[in-house]
């Protein structure tokens, strides 16, 4: 009788697990699963996430990811990691115009802010990744970075005594992989999320702006429309939305001839030719000097770029900031001195100081 | 204690019938019902950046960027009564991106209408509340007192008398259109459980019907929050309905 009820018992549990395909179906092994990594979002935000099916969040992963990234192992001649040119204290810049790798030598552009990369799925100033798994083999490679090959990286960390364990923990093996590396670094990257400026208070409702800085907020989101007397800086076009870009990719009219082609180079289409990414403004204020190249040192002269020294014959220029103008028949921006400084009073509000003083993201080795 | 043992079996094979692992086998009461979105220029499909068309005014033109939010979809009876109408419904077709979506768990009945709009809804349209496609993070976000572009389009075009860019991004409460579209053939969801609806969009239809837009004259507008004319204009024959298969 004990025998039929627990037969049946079994036929039952059976039943109910056979719908559902994804549960477990081999016995359990030793090894403890690394725990998923709670990601805390402002309602703001996106809420859909889109993290790749086979390098899930984890924990034990992000913590790992965070070493790997202040790891001076993973540069060719140990000086370097990426936390050199990405520095939390800097929004993750390292305040120069142009990088600079182990060998002293500059980088063509300017190392970018890292923050909510969880949302972007064309990464770098020429979208030249899409994911952040690929991109991070792209840094410690190139000679003018860390210069490192990842293979060589790998042996590196698999001498350690430290390393084997932790990359045990995260992905259920000690053998290191290049994969599983570049994993790691994603995973850290991803939780780099920058969500409470004043900004994203003024947003939630939590906090007030200035006066001037909300009449920022009203130009930087605005297309002057002159015939309705509707004046504005035009910034949001590209720059607009909770994430402070569109993530898309414009030609803002540096230079009349192009000195570099930017997105051109990596899809060969000659019509994105000094296309690059119209980078989210999140920190913007401490993310100096500015452009892909470092070529304006404060906010004002971005700003005067805009509003005076646009190269309007440069090749494939965005038509947003073309057909921008706050004068009827007027050929550039012509916003006033006035409405510049409320601008930047506004770009001030985006700083947020909890992310540059966050402990998950600060150096693990300090 | 056998019988309770039996009951027992009985019940675990009910629970194992009722959690069948297909949920619309038997219940044909619901049906599917996809829309299917084209984008043309007249008569031709449109493609982004390299071909030309010609506008209702004579202008040339080309187009680099098309997207538009369609919103709260309802099937209507030959009567005009509301007979199902999905939930928080919201998409943003975009020309090289979502182009199909469908209407699901539509109830049993004869449909002949559809109605949408174009835009988005006062009350979501000024909140970050993420329902369907609504995203104030995407392209479309505009700023928070207008709320999301309702349509944007941006491209070159060479007028008679000038040449430049496109850039209509069109938005505000007042702009939000809801309009009704005949079905050119009745959708009966009690005989056929899935039907896939083709409507196409027209872009010259922006440009014409009732407000003749000559580029020569205005090539940017719909920034502020009054009503505008291309908005008269995507109210008025830029969509319909062509074929229900």
């Amino acid at each position: 009788m004990t025998l039929l009820r627990y037969l049946l018992l079994t036929v039952c549990t059976a039943s109910f697990l056979a719908c559902s395909p994804d549960e477990e179906t081999t016995p359990k092994v030793e090894t403890k699963e690394p725990t998923p990594y709670k990601f805390s979002i402002p309602s703001t935000f996106p809420q859909n996430l889109q993290i790749p099916a086979d390098n899930p969040t984890t924990e034990e992963g992000v913590e790992l990811g965070r070493f790997l990234f202040y790891e001076k192992k993973l540069s060719g001649n140990n000086t370097m990691s990426c936390g050199s040119c990405h520095q939390q204290d800097k929004a993750f810049t390292d305040g120069r115009a142009l990088a600079v790798g182990i060998q002293g030598k500059p980088h063509r552009r300017s190392a970018m802010s890292l923050a909510n990369l969880l949302w972007i799925n064309q990464l770098n100033w020429d979208g030249s990744a899409t994911s952040l798994e690929q991109q991070a083999r792209i840094p410690i490679e190139n000679e003018v970075e860390l210069h490192q090959s990842l293979s060589g990286a790998v042996q590196k960390l698999q001498a350690t005594a430290m390393y084997p364990p932790m990359f045990k923990k995260a992905f259920g093996s000690d053998v290191i992989t290049e994969d599983n590396l570049l994993k790691a670094l994603a995973q850290f990257q991803r939780t780099l999320i920058s969500g409470n400026s004043r900004y994203d208070r003024y947003l939630l409702k939590q906090e007030a702006l200035t006066p001037d800085e909300v009449e920022g907020m009203k130009l930087f989101l605005t297309h002057p429309e002159p015939g309705e007397g509707l004046r504005g800086a035009n910034c949001g076009d590209c720059h607009g939305g909770t994430l402070l870009s569109m993530q898309t990719f414009h030609n803002n009219g540096l230079d009349a001839v192009l000195k570099d082609n930017g997105m051109g180079d990596i899809t060969g289409n000659s019509r994105h030719n000094g296309l690059f990414r119209a980078p989210s403004l999140r920190n913007i204020a401490l993310t100096a000097p500015y452009m892909h190249d470092g070529r304006f040192k404060t906010l004002e002269e971005v700003l005067n770029h805009y509003n005076d020294h646009m190269q309007y014959d440069s090749p494939n220029i965005s038509p947003l900031i073309v057909e921008a103008t706050n004068e009827v028949g007027g050929k550039t921006l012509m916003i006033t001195e006035e409405e510049k400084r409320k601008v930047i009073a506004f770009l001030h509000t985006l700083t947020d100081t909890t992310f540059t003083k966050d402990k998950r993201f600060s150096d693990p080795f300090k | 204690m056998k019988k309770t043992a039996l009951n027992l079996l009985f019940g675990c094979l009910a629970v194992i019938s009722f959690s069948a692992c297909s949920d619309d086998d038997e219940n044909n009461a619901l049906g599917t019902v996809a829309l299917e979105i084209q984008n043309m220029v007249g008569t031709e499909s449109l493609e982004l950046e390299d071909k030309t068309y010609t506008s209702p005014a004579g202008d040339t033109y080309a187009v680099s960027n098309f997207k538009y939010y369609i919103s709260n979809i309802k099937l209507l009876s030959q009567d005009g009564q509301t007979v199902f109408m999905e939930p928080d419904s919201y998409h943003l077709i975009a020309q090289g991106g979502k182009s199909s979506f469908e209407l699901k768990d539509v109830p049993a009945g004869v449909y002949n209408k559809l109605e949408l709009s174009i835009g988005v809804d006062q009350a979501r349209n000024l909140s970050t509340d993420q329902y369907g496609d609504l995203d104030p993070s995407n392209e479309m976000a505009w700023d928070w007192d207008t709320g999301y572009k309702f349509l944007t389009l941006v491209g070159p075009y060479t007028g008679d008398t000038r040449s430049g860019n496109l850039v209509f991004h069109v938005g505000g409460d007042a702009n939000y259109k809801t309009i009704t579209l005949d079905l050119p053939q009745a959708v009966d969801v009690r005989t056929k459980p899935k039907y896939n609806l083709v409507l196409l969009a027209d872009v010259n239809e922006l440009f014409q019907g009732p407000n003749l837009i000559d580029f020569d004259v205005m090539n940017t507008g719909g920034h502020g929050t009054g009503p505008s004319m291309i908005a008269e204009n995507y109210s008025n024959g830029f969509l319909k309905v062509v074929e229900v298969k």
